[in-house]
């Protein structure tokens, strides 16, 4: 099959040189063996293919066409820059080669094999990688185990963690970086995550490496660094697509360079052979060009006019310090920097969005201090975010419900909200700012990039505000809309608005500034007035020029992850046991030992099934239910003389079906698991007390009882079930490529499938596997009484998910430990055991008060712990 | 999206409802002979009154994305407040009545607090705080029942409106009727309504947009918890005994209610007309199986658990694809019009 594919590669090659129109590779591409494909490969003289051949990409989304016809070809051994504004297509494109996103119409083809399916590991397989801006990463695991996940490197079925060690070594070796691979993910630099994907990358084997923006939010020693490594990889024959706003980067990187306008392939050229000025050029077109060219037509107010907001020495942890400005009515303010630098983390500041630590805020000549959005609202200061699906729009409510939602305010008529006077508010601004829609009922995400910003703009400008901060205001907006904006904002301006204008689209910032406040490194480096603000001075002043003052630690100090959770339950644990030693002569005998290990040897067993399910993220809150459904089922069996490892047998089969239906619902029809085992709770109960019709089991026969009574060694039968049972479960986790699943998934599901990690198969077996655990809890609980009755396991899946968060296992998924829940179950059975001890019955009425307050003050220490590594976490 | 957005696609899912509705009464009434009955037909109400007092409450939870399983545990709670309160502290029935509430509506706060205030998922804090609510019931009563309540407190719920032909209301019908008109009003029209749908569609932009987000959704788990508490004091009235185990299981019958009514359970969407027909739909079905002889009650359990199953599933799986499919041919006609 190979010769087909060159043959069919060979002539797509060929038709490219000659720039066939679209539509004819179609047919050739479908028919590889035909003559006319023959007769291209020879024209190609007979070339390796290329390592990426992207051909003919068409994709559109709705309200966009994001990418028209764009072909890009990239030779092995070669660094490709994709240059293009914001909006030009570049993610889109490089989002289909790596298989993120389907093209409409086109090809792709990686060293000749023609991409048939669009998903991340179609993309992996081929040899096709992408780094994006914001790694894809899994927090709660090492960096090792990052560069593994979905692959780990397996002998005999079990993950090789010291081949692990091995690989990921002479990987970092080969590349020349040095990282700490025993440190959480999260805890390591931007940087370190980065050359973590890229070595993740690399060990994938792959041969089209996509670098998207890797610099952003590097310094210039990190920017070094990944240089060495990006030219050490194209030496050694990998193909490297690199995407980057900064142009001097591109020339020193670089070999070829393609320019990407409005979703168009514009040119492809060497580097060596165009000049910067020509690459602006073909990214802004020469209509926008003169667009751009127009700079404000005024001087803006000046020096006498009073500010309508000044900032002295501002200072915030969410990434800005000692930052002093003002803006005065009529005055485009435009805040440009790096990404990274804090500029717009100051936008959001002064929206009341992020907060602000200390500094004073002036707002017509008062100090105020900006409380929330709305209190920033208050004072006259609106911000119109940038990420307008995420932040700026409710995209599924309507055009007039996003105008008005922050106006309904003033818009009532007694109670209610005024209809009537909701709807001619929406009109209006729909007409003021010319938003092209069907009408003001249409839902917001049907309409076009440009038509939403104005959206947005529109409920923003209909708050009256004295100070508007726009972010990114026509990031992913098509040329026309782009220049409307631009016109609306000159307007305003000249009305007297003041705006503050972050953008990271320079041309833009320049266009309709009156003074440039330019950022680096969470300090203002500079103010440029309008004459002295060109792209050299700015740029001169992200950089850094001049600038020594390194205000904000890039890296964070890599941090152990510990295992505080572990230690501190133990402290607790051992404090308790002692306490308990001290105040009953009982507690430490060694019938009291074992009567203990006895009566938690169900939970534990439990709990190890409903820590497996909450590390995914799901819950299971059917577990009482099916104890006693399989309870009911392993007595009925033993009743009935069956031999006991058939009984052992059918009980776990029992728990496992139950686990099945679970499963089903929750990994195939997707309902929330919450949802499907509250039903399954109601159901699987109600089938126990059917078929009982609410009568105990009696007359179990003595090797049933064995199974909860006995000894082994003198050590109580449950006990020994339940160590077993830990040890099976610590080893899943630990070694086996479905126990780290599990892990990868509750950390970040959309990156552990992108790993090649199957969501719904890992789902529907831990819901599987649960199910068998509460069936082999049941085998430990039901014998130890000489009945069984139906309303076995009321109230199971409580003391469960009790012990299991108060183990440490965060609720959220991706974190947790066997450890941490032994640690669990053995506190609640020494609280349980020293009340019973101490006399005290009246605890029984309390337990389950008891054990909700448990879980609840456990939530809230996980959350104050994680809060304080969230420093200067704004209103998200 | 808010009723007021896309009345043409929210009428259309209510009519669907409707029918079920009214197709679930016709086949009990087919099925089962007692249920037919036009008494027993406005009997059904008083069955019904309880969950949907709970449900008006808990759509606003759901809309905001988020869920409240603490509410039968607080029926429970606030039945042995006003049980001890009459009995213990000497208190009058009504202001005992009072006493359930107040204590609804505090134990709906706590949960509201701890969902805003430590960012804890509404599925925990409430799953915690049931166990929370229901130890503290048991606890306070040692799991004594009280009972014999005096006369006064039996109009709550064992009252009768005659409304003409012998036929009778149950006067806690008027209760639940007023309620669900006022949180239809207030849903649909007003801007905390709004500000509701806004943070089940995306809470962020919510934030972004100046709305009150923390205020609304401390106040919507308080709502809950005071609506359990009225519910409460209604199912006192009417099974004239206060114990702690009282709403057990409640908390189901109101979601699977919610969520048949077409509110979806990620939040966003939903009306208070959808959910009292989904109550209507799911209280008959409830009913009409208690009264037809061959069937048991844990039948009737398995086959709620059942239903809410399907109604999840036909609304989050199939109803999305059916829409994605109509709008492939309709929606996105005008933006391609519209596109440059």
């Amino acid at each position: 099959m190979a010769w087909r594919r060159s043959l069919a590669s060979g002539c797509r090659s060929a038709i490219l040189c000659r720039a066939v129109p679209d539509g004819e590779p179609h047919a050739l591409t479908t028919a590889p063996g035909l003559p006319t494909a023959g007769g291209s490969a020879a024209a190609d003289g007979g070339h390796a293919p290329p390592a990426l051949d992207a051909h003919h990409i068409s994709k559109r989304f709705p309200g966009v066409q994001a990418l028209t016809d764009v072909s890009l070809v990239i030779e092995p051994g070669t660094v490709h820059a994709l240059v293009g504004e914001n909006g030009a297509g570049k993610s889109t494109l490089v989002k289909i080669i790596a298989g993120l996103q389907s093209p409409d119409s086109g090809t792709i083809e990686v060293h000749g094999t023609r991409m048939t399916r669009f998903s991340p590991i179609a993309a992996r397989d081929l040899g096709v990688a992408l780094v994006a801006q914001e790694p894809e990463h899994f927090a709660d695991l090492t960096a090792l185990e990052n560069l593994f996940v979905g692959r780990w490197p397996r002998e005999a079925g079990l993950i090789s963690w010291p081949a692990m060690e091995r690989q990921a070594r002479a990987m970092l070796e080969q590349m020349g970086a040095e990282i700490d691979l025993s440190a959480r993910m999260g805890d390591l630099a931007l940087a370190h995550r980065q050359v973590i994907q890229i070595a993740r990358a690399l060990l994938q084997n792959a041969k089209v490496l996509i670098l998207d923006e890797p610099t952003a939010a590097l310094g210039q020693e990190e920017t070094r660094a990944l240089f060495d490594m990006v030219r050490r990889l194209s030496g050694q024959g990998v193909a490297i697509v690199y995407i980057s706003h900064r142009l001097e980067e591109i020339f020193e990187i670089a070999q070829q360079v393609t320019v990407l306008r409005d979703g168009r392939h514009v040119v492809t050229c060497a580097t060596t052979q165009v000049s910067r000025d020509d690459l602006v050029r073909h990214m802004v077109g020469t209509e926008v060009a003169e667009e751009y060219s127009h700079t404000p037509a005024d001087e803006g107010p000046g020096p006498d006019v009073p500010p309508v907001l000044a900032l002295e020495g501002v200072t915030s942890p969410a990434g800005f310090a000692d930052v002093s400005l003002d803006v005065r009515p009529g005055e485009v303010l435009g805040l440009a920097g790096l990404a990274g630098s804090g500029r717009n983390e100051l936008a959001h500041a002064l929206g009341g969005a992020l907060p602000i630590a200390s500094g004073r805020v002036v707002v017509n000549g008062e100090t105020r201090r900006l409380k929330g959005p709305d209190g920033a609202r208050r004072l006259g200061l609106v911000l119109a975010p940038g990420d307008r699906p995420g932040r700026a729009l409710v995209l599924p409510m309507t055009v007039r419900e996003n105008i008005t939602l922050s106006l309904l305010r003033e818009l009532r008529r007694g109670p209610l909200t005024n209809v009537r006077a909701e709807s001619a508010l929406a009109d209006e601004y729909i007409g003021k700012l010319d938003i092209r829609t069907p009408s003001a009922e249409q839902a917001t995400y049907a309409l076009s990039g440009g038509n939403q910003q104005k959206t947005s703009l529109a409920r923003r400008l209909a708050m009256r505000p004295k100070v508007l901060i726009l972010e990114e205001p026509t990031q992913g907006v098509d040329v026309g809309a782009r220049a409307e904006i631009h016109t609306l904002l000159r307007g305003l301006a000249a009305d007297g608005l003041a705006i503050i204008l972050v953008s990271s689209d320079l041309n833009e910032v320049l266009a309709l500034s009156h003074r440039v406040a330019v950022m680096h490194r969470g300090h203002v480096a500079g103010v440029l007035p309008r004459r002295e603000a060109t792209k050299e001075t700015v740029l001169d002043l992200a950089f850094g020029k001049g600038v020594e003052a390194s205000a904000r630690a890039q890296a964070r100090p890599a941090r152990r992850s510990g295992r505080g959770r572990e230690l501190g339950l133990a402290v607790f644990l051992a404090l308790l046991v002692g306490f308990l030693a001290l105040r009953s002569d009982q507690f430490l005998t060694p019938q009291n030992i074992a009567d203990m290990a006895r009566n938690s040897a169900y939970l534990l067993v439990g709990a190890l099934g409903m820590t497996m399910v909450i590390l995914t993220s799901g819950i299971d809150i059917s577990f009482g239910s099916m104890l006693a459904v399989c309870a009911i089922i392993s007595g009925v069996l033993a009743t009935r003389g069956v031999p006991l490892p058939l009984v052992i047998m059918g009980t776990l089969a029992a728990g496992a079906l139950c686990g099945a239906v679970n499963a089903t619902g929750v990994a195939f029809m997707r309902l929330p698991p919450i949802i499907m085992t509250l039903a399954t709770l109601t159901i699987y109960r109600g089938l126990v007390i059917r078929a009982t019709g609410g009568s105990w089991i009696t007359g179990l026969p003595a090797d049933y009882l064995w199974l909860g009574q006995g000894y082994v060694a003198g050590i109580p039968v449950p006990a020994v079930v339940a160590a077993i049972a830990t040890a099976g479960v610590a080893f899943v986790l630990r070694w086996t490529p479905f126990g780290r699943s599990l892990y990868a998934l509750g950390n970040n599901p959309s990156a552990a499938e992108h790993q090649g990690v199957s969501r719904r198969g890992t789902e529907w077996r831990v819901y599987v596997l649960a199910g068998a655990m509460v069936g082999l809890s049941a085998l430990t609980f039901a014998p130890c009484f000489t009945s069984i009755q139906t309303n076995t396991g009321l109230g199971f899946e409580m003391i469960v998910i009790t012990a299991v968060v108060v183990g440490g296992t965060n609720i959220m998924g991706g974190r947790g430990t066997v450890l941490g829940t032994v640690l669990g179950v053995m506190l609640l059975a020494a609280i349980g055991n020293g009340l019973d001890l101490l006399g005290s019955t009246e605890m029984d009425y309390w337990e389950s008060a008891f054990q909700g307050a448990l879980v609840l003050l456990a939530v809230m220490t996980d959350y104050i712990q994680s809060r304080r590594r969230r420093q200067g976490a704004g209103i998200e | 999206m808010s009723q007021s957005s896309a009345p043409s696609r929210h009428l259309s899912a209510e009519r669907v409802l409707l029918v079920l509705f009214l197709a679930v009464v016709g086949t009990m009434c087919a099925v089962s002979p007692y249920f037919r009955i036009a008494q027993n037909l406005l009997e059904t109400m008083r069955y019904l009154v309880e969950p949907g007092i709970v449900a008006l409450a808990m759509t606003l939870v759901i809309i905001t994305g988020g869920i409240d399983l603490s509410v039968g545990a607080i029926v429970g709670l606030s039945a042995v407040l006003l049980g001890m309160a009459w009995k213990s502290w000497g208190l009058p029935v009504g202001a005992a009545v009072g006493v359930a509430i107040g204590a609804g509506a505090l134990c709906g706060l706590i949960n509201g607090v701890m969902v805003v205030a430590f960012r804890i998922p509404p599925l925990i804090v409430t799953l915690a705080t049931m166990a929370v609510f229901r130890g503290l019931a048991t606890g306070l009563c040692h799991g004594t029942p009280v009972s014999g309540f005096p006369e006064s407190l039996r109009p709550l719920g064992q009252g009768y409106y005659a409304i003409g032909g012998g036929l009778r209301l149950p006067a806690q019908t008027l209760i639940l009727v007023g309620l669900a008109v006022a949180a239809w009003v207030f849903l649909s029209r007003t801007r905390h309504g709004r500000c509701i749908y806004a943070i089940g569609l995306n809470e962020t932009a919510a934030r972004y947009a100046a709305l009150p987000v923390d205020r609304v959704k401390i106040a919507v788990y308080t709502l809950s918890g005071c609506l359990a508490g009225l519910a409460s004091s209604v199912l006192v009235s009417r099974v004239a005994t206060a114990k702690p185990d009282a709403g057990l299981g409640f908390e189901l019958d109101v979601i699977t209610a919610c969520v048949a009514g077409g509110v979806s359970i990620t939040g966003g969407r939903g009306t208070i007309p959808g959910a009292m027909l989904g109550l209507g739909i799911v209280g008959c079905l409830r009913r009409g199986l208690e009264l037809t002889p061959s069937v048991t009650s844990p039948d009737v359990a398995v086959i709620i658990g059942l239903a809410l199953v399907l109604a999840v599933f036909a609304h989050q799986v199939l109803a999305p694809m059916l829409a994605n499919r109509v709008a492939r041919g309709r929606r996105m006609r005008p933006v391609r019009e519209e596109a440059p």
